[in-house]
């Protein structure tokens, strides 16, 4: 037993022998100070990269926010397109006006203005109401409003039944 | 609000200079942290930059201990597993002593010297041979010259358990320098 322990001793002996504690201290206190100090190459790995991402993030973040506060959100194109179909439809309306046979004289009487404000009223209404977004207005309004010429028509030539 | 940051100032400093009271005590045991080292490494010059190692993990972490009167034992879990880490990296198990066994083949070398390198040639066998739970008990004790309390302690382990290990780790280093004789 005692054998391998001399054999340990002497082997701790010659190490501590060769062993220089203060070189060890000086050592030490050197990689500590290597230690403490950041490295340059890792700055500068570090900074580049956090700094053009950090930029390419708050330009992406500003662009958000101009197009959420500036620009015209998607219910401003939808009264566009009313008014598009409004001009339309008058247009249309007056060519079908022109082309028909039956010349309706919209001013003269004042319930035919109302009945054509309330036919505009019941198709713009209804397809809201059904959200029929593929519906087409110009078309249906077109209708109505031949309808509506037809009937102010027959109005027109029975009152003039009537006066006879 | 100033008295305040002024006393948490203080507290921090107090904190500090603490930890590095605490410090320049652990650094009264490198010789037996350099011992330790030199149990599970090869060389005395593998051993010294192990010692290092563990001072400079020592200065990192020294936050990070909460108990300040457990430090010494914290020191020497800190050179076991560095020791151990460095064991893995270098896969000192299986090319344990190829420095030693260079030497004992230098033909310059005085007879006794020889013998003496190939009987610590077989002694770090036997020593890299152990399971690690003994050799960590073997070699804290044999060449950190620490007590069973001290082992017990640093390695989280019941008294016993330190002398029962001990007892097996010594019959295996006895029996396999023995066998190594004997062959």
């Amino acid at each position: 037993m005692s054998e391998y322990i001399d054999l340990i001793q002497k082997e701790k002996e010659e190490a501590l022998r060769d062993y220089r504690g203060d070189s060890f201290r000086l050592c030490l206190n050197k990689k500590i100070a290597e230690d403490s100090k950041p490295s340059r190459s890792y700055v500068q790995w570090f900074r580049k990269p956090v700094f053009a991402g950090s930029t390419i993030l708050f330009i992406i973040f500003l662009g958000w926010l101009s197009t959420k506060y500036f620009l015209p959100s998607s219910k401003v194109p939808e009264s566009v397109r009313i008014k598009n179909t409004f001009v339309q439809l008058f247009s249309q309306h007056e060519t079908i006006l022109n082309q028909s046979p039956l010349q309706v004289e919209l001013d003269a009487e004042k319930s035919a203005i109302y009945e054509f404000e309330w036919s505009l009223k019941r198709v713009i209404f209804s397809i809201q109401r059904e959200n029929a977004p593929g519906e087409d207005i110009v078309q249906n309004l077109s209708k109505v409003l031949q309808n509506s010429a037809v009937l102010l028509k027959a109005e027109n030539s029975k009152s003039g039944e009537l006066n006879i | 609000m100033e008295i305040l940051a002024g006393i948490d100032m203080i507290g921090y400093t107090a904190v500090k200079e603490k930890k590095s009271q605490v410090f320049e005590e652990l650094m009264t045991y490198q010789k037996r942290v350099f011992l330790i080292c030199l149990g599970f490494s090869r060389n005395a010059s593998d051993a010294q930059d192990l010692a290092q190692d563990v001072y400079l993990k020592a200065y990192k972490n020294i936050g990070t201990l909460s108990e300040l009167s457990r430090a010494k034992f914290w020191l020497f879990r800190i050179a076991r597993n560095t020791c151990l880490n460095f064991q893995k990296k270098h896969r000192l198990d299986r090319i344990s002593t190829f420095e030693i066994t260079q030497k004992i083949k230098d033909p310059q070398a005085p007879e006794s010297e020889m013998i003496h390198q190939e009987q610590l040639h077989l002694l770090k066998g036997a020593i890299q041979k152990l399971p690690k739970k003994q050799r960590d008990v073997f070699v804290l004790k044999e060449y950190g010259d620490l007590s069973y309390q001290e082992i017990a302690e640093t390695l989280n382990i019941e008294l016993g358990t330190v002398m029962s290990r001990l007892n097996r780790a010594r019959q295996a280093i006895k029996e396999q320098i023995k066998g190594d004789n004997n062959v």
